[in-house]
């Protein structure tokens, strides 16, 4: 029995690449992350929404650079050294997300992840699948395909 | 066993085009006794491969097809235009059974059903009501077809059972033995197999049987090699034959190799020639440890065969290639040896997508490296620099040769549309004929693909609304049969398709009034006959008064032109009332590099295509006019051309309050329009490799898509067919678009 949960467990368990904008925490599904790179400067798209910084150039592979902090409402990012860029594979799409900073790597279990707060604005609640309780700090958990950006869903 | 199947099916779209070739060369009356040999090997090979998959319905009509086919090579029947009509007919529903078999569909019963009856109905005709249809004689023969080996066994209906492998195409009177040879020529074969050949699938067995329907054959073994039973044990293949063959009237050396090709380099094989007295010819020699009696006996044989056997010794190893490519194409029977024979292999596409991502990735990662070797201090080493140029060449030459690869004749894709012409032909009511040229041209094989849709929409139109109705034809002094003409050719690094057909050209007026219409235009719009003609590009135009069946599905030319465009093509129409109407599609030769020239626009690198531009020039204010809406034209050589602000209409930057400090781009796009790009600044010239942004973003409005420049940095190449305001092509590359359009002074 005890043996049987345990394996429940362990199917459960799934790792999240944590990161931060601003002061605020958020996660991903460590399945969507090819690899995490220092900023590098992006060529400007024309027409393109806000939120997206421009593209960039990943040893060949033309691929477009979302602000995540613009992209959830959070306010423009003004890109320096300083700043990440997570490279995620979505929707067989890659793309890359600015971020402040990535914190770490952690197993969580999915079970305990709860629903959004429901003080978020709509934009927030559109974007985040749910928060984990990491020991005191929330961790939302992003909702890549929303993410991702809208034009090239309907697109695809 | 998909593997198997796939290959089937490759072989399939080969010997199809075979049949089809063949069809058009008896159309055009170009065809000889070859042609009705490869047209019904071909369909034998399709019923054979048929045979090995289960797939009945397709036995079944090849056979029937396959009948025919060989009542006309046996002149029981004669080419007429019944027959060659019956056999497109034929032709077109045996592509549809493969296809169907293919993706495992099942066509409806009747399909084909009259070509089949038809085709029954000829052979039967033709051999006075014997020897018709027999589908256990199809399976037998199926079965057979599927040894792998070397010839192609013929099937023949009238019930001679002789084995079969009489039937090799080219060789006169085979059968019978001639008396009259006797004391003539004889040939001495030894042969010997390498166990590769056994391995292979070959069988020593049918290669002799071959030979056996040259001439009277003896045919002696020698067992010394063989290791004794109980040592026996993975042994390699031991026995070696020796052949004499008195041959009948016209097979000389050249046809008994021919039976040995295709084990060539397999075996070891020798062929001498004697001649020997009728006395003399009892028996042959048997390798050199057998018992001594025969050997002296034959000894007289094999004198005479020494030397030239010396001079014929192994052959094969240089040809094994070829050897082996006819394995690849399983039993098809290569008989057309005097034709020089390109060696193929067949590799999975993606495996050479992948080898032209990496080489483009290595000329991106190239151009870095000298664009940070340039950096450097004078002082460095010049032997690296020289290094480096050699790398540029090779890099280069790697990128053509491997672009090379994915180039393929559009032969197989005008085939294709010769069946839509006498389809939409046949639902037209017309008479049409296609006659095609340069059909060897070579296109990347994405372009060929995506071109299917186009042109297929493309012929219907011609068909269905350019060609008229026979009587209008004979009244208008024309030949009741109408003529589309498609025609391939490379024109200065591009290839240019056109599609002509010999009708009553664009009606203009109707046309116009068409456009007027649905408000595509206004009634005041000066436009020229160029102009209105393509006015059938634009979206939501049908010129047809009622939808008939062919065209007028609601997919206009408009979706012609973006599938061309997607491609990165230009497309164009010229019409002449009472001539007909031609239309050019004007494409890339790969859809992966290209000429462009590097510009800059507030502060962003940008690449205009090359084949766009046709002049820079830094304009003095005076040729500059104002308009109202802020909108500049720009008057050269008696021109008025709008002028467009690129860094305005990507929306970099608001509007400047003059060009006097731009360079100012001449661009002409697919229409004839042109309209001048103004740019902060005219970079260089330079070859850009093409990334897509529709893989990981999605497109861009006046955008085509991305380079890497040299540094890494990614520059948008400028679409400039979005960038030419027009009445007859909409803007939405320009967030403001310009009202103006060319005008001519």
């Amino acid at each position: 029995m005890s043996e049987q949960a345990t394996q429940e467990q362990t199917d459960n368990r799934i790792e999240i690449v944590s990161f931060t904008i601003g002061e605020q925490a958020f996660c991903l599904d460590i399945g969507h992350v090819l690899e995490i790179r220092g900023w590098t400067n992006t060529t400007t798209l024309p027409h393109a929404p806000d939120y997206v910084v421009g593209m960039m150039n990943l040893r060949g592979a033309v691929l477009p650079v979302i602000d995540l902090s613009m992209r959830l409402g959070l306010g423009k990012t003004i890109p320096e050294s300083r700043h990440v860029i997570i490279i995620a594979h979505i929707d067989e799409k890659s793309v890359g997300f600015l971020v402040d900073a990535v914190s770490n790597i952690i197993t969580v279990n999915t079970d305990e992840i709860k629903a959004t707060p429901e003080v978020s604005s709509s934009k927030t609640a559109a974007f985040i699948r749910g928060v984990y309780t990491l020991e005191e700090t929330i961790v939302r958990a992003i909702d890549v395909h929303q993410i991702m950006p809208q034009e090239a869903l309907s697109a695809a | 066993m998909s593997d198997l199947r796939d290959m089937f099916f490759e072989e399939c779209d080969d010997l199809l085009e075979v049949l089809s070739t063949g069809l058009e060369d008896l159309q055009n009356e170009t065809s000889d006794a070859e042609t009705i040999n490869a047209m019904f090997r071909s369909v034998h090979s399709i019923k054979g491969g048929a045979g090995a998959f289960g797939l009945d319905r397709l036995i079944k009509f090849a056979h029937a097809f396959e009948n025919v086919l060989d009542d006309l090579r046996s002149d029981k029947i004669g080419v007429d235009a019944t027959i060659t009509a019956l056999m497109f007919s034929g032709f077109d529903h045996l592509s549809d059974l493969v296809d169907a078999a293919r993706d495992d569909n099942d066509l409806p019963d009747t399909d084909g059903a009259a070509v089949l009856a038809e085709l029954k109905q000829t052979t039967q005709n033709a051999n006075g009501g014997v020897g018709g249809d027999d589908d256990d004689d199809a399976n037998e023969v199926s079965s057979d077809d599927f040894e792998v080996q070397a010839m192609d066994f013929s099937l023949d209906l009238g019930g001679d059972d002789d084995g079969g492998i009489g039937d090799l195409p080219g060789l006169p009177s085979l059968g019978g033995g001639d008396d009259a040879t006797d004391g003539a020529t004889h040939f001495v074969v030894k042969f010997k197999a390498d166990p590769v050949l056994y391995t292979r699938g070959h069988d020593p067995a049918l290669l002799f049987r071959a030979l056996g329907e040259m001439g009277e054959l003896s045919i002696e073994a020698d067992r010394s090699e063989v290791a004794p039973l109980e040592s026996l044990k993975d042994a390699p293949a031991a026995i070696s034959w020796t052949l004499t063959l008195r041959p009948d009237d016209g097979i000389d050396e050249s046809t008994i190799r021919e039976i040995f090709e295709f084990v060539e380099g397999q075996c070891t094989l020798h062929i001498s020639e004697t001649v020997v007295e009728a006395a003399a010819e009892e028996d042959t020699a048997p390798v050199a440890d057998a018992p001594a009696a025969p050997v002296a006996e034959a000894a007289p044989a094999a004198a005479a065969a020494a030397p030239v056997a010396k001079a014929e010794a192994k052959p094969a190893p240089a040809k094994a290639p070829k050897a082996e490519k006819q394995e690849a194409k399983g039993g098809d029977g290569g008989k057309k040896s005097s034709e020089p024979r390109n060696s193929t292999i067949r590799v999975d596409l993606n495996r050479v997508d992948r080898l032209i991502n990496l080489v483009g990735e290595l000329v991106i990662s190239e151009a870095m490296l000298r664009q940070s070797m340039n950096e450097l201090p004078v002082s460095a080493n010049s032997a690296v620099s020289e290094a480096i140029g050699q790398l540029k060449t090779l890099s280069g030459v790697l990128q053509e040769s491997v672009m090379a690869i994915r180039a393929q004749p559009v032969r197989g894709l005008f085939q294709r549309m010769s069946r839509i012409v006498r389809e939409s032909s046949r639902q037209a009511g017309k008479t049409s004929r296609l006659v095609m040229v340069g059909e060897a041209t070579e296109v990347d094989k994405t372009v060929t693909e995506r071109l299917v849709e186009p042109l297929t929409h493309m012929i219907r139109n011609s068909v269905d609304h350019g060609l008229e109705k026979a009587e209008d034809r004979v009244a208008a002094g024309k030949p009741e049969m109408g003529t589309i003409k498609l025609e391939a050719a490379h024109r200065s690094g591009r290839v240019v398709i056109s599609l002509s057909d010999d009708g009553a050209g664009v009606n203009r007026a109707k046309v116009r009034q068409k456009a007027e219409e649905k408000g595509l235009i206004r009634p005041e719009d000066d436009l020229t006959d160029s102009d209105i003609d393509n006015l059938l590009f634009r979206p939501g135009f049908s010129t047809a008064d009622e939808i008939s069946q062919l065209s007028g599905r609601g997919v206009g030319m408009d979706v012609v032109r973006s599938e061309i465009q997607a491609l990165g093509g230009r497309i164009n129409l010229q019409s002449e009332p009472g001539k007909g109407t031609t239309i050019t599609i004007s494409l890339p030769l790969t859809l992966a590099v290209m000429e462009g020239m590097l510009i800059e626009v507030a502060g962003e690198s940008l690449v205009v295509p090359t084949v766009a531009l046709r002049e820079t020039l830094q304009p003095g204010q005076a040729n500059i006019h104002d308009f109202c809406d802020g909108d500049r034209g720009l008057s050269v050589n008696d021109s008025m051309l709008p002028i467009v602000d690129l860094g305005e209409a990507l929306g970099f930057r608001a509007p400047l309050p003059d060009f006097s400090n731009q360079s100012l781009l001449l661009i002409e796009g697919e229409s004839g329009r042109r309209s001048a790009l103004a740019v902060d600044g005219i970079v260089e010239q330079r070859e850009v490799v093409i990334k897509g942004l529709e893989q990981n973003y999605q497109s861009i409005p006046g955008i085509a898509a991305a380079t890497i420049l040299g540094n890494g940095k990614i520059a948008l190449i400028v679409d400039t067919d979005q960038m030419i305001p027009s009445p007859g092509n909409g803007n939405p590359g320009l967030r403001k678009g310009s009202e103006l359009a060319e005008v001519n002074l």
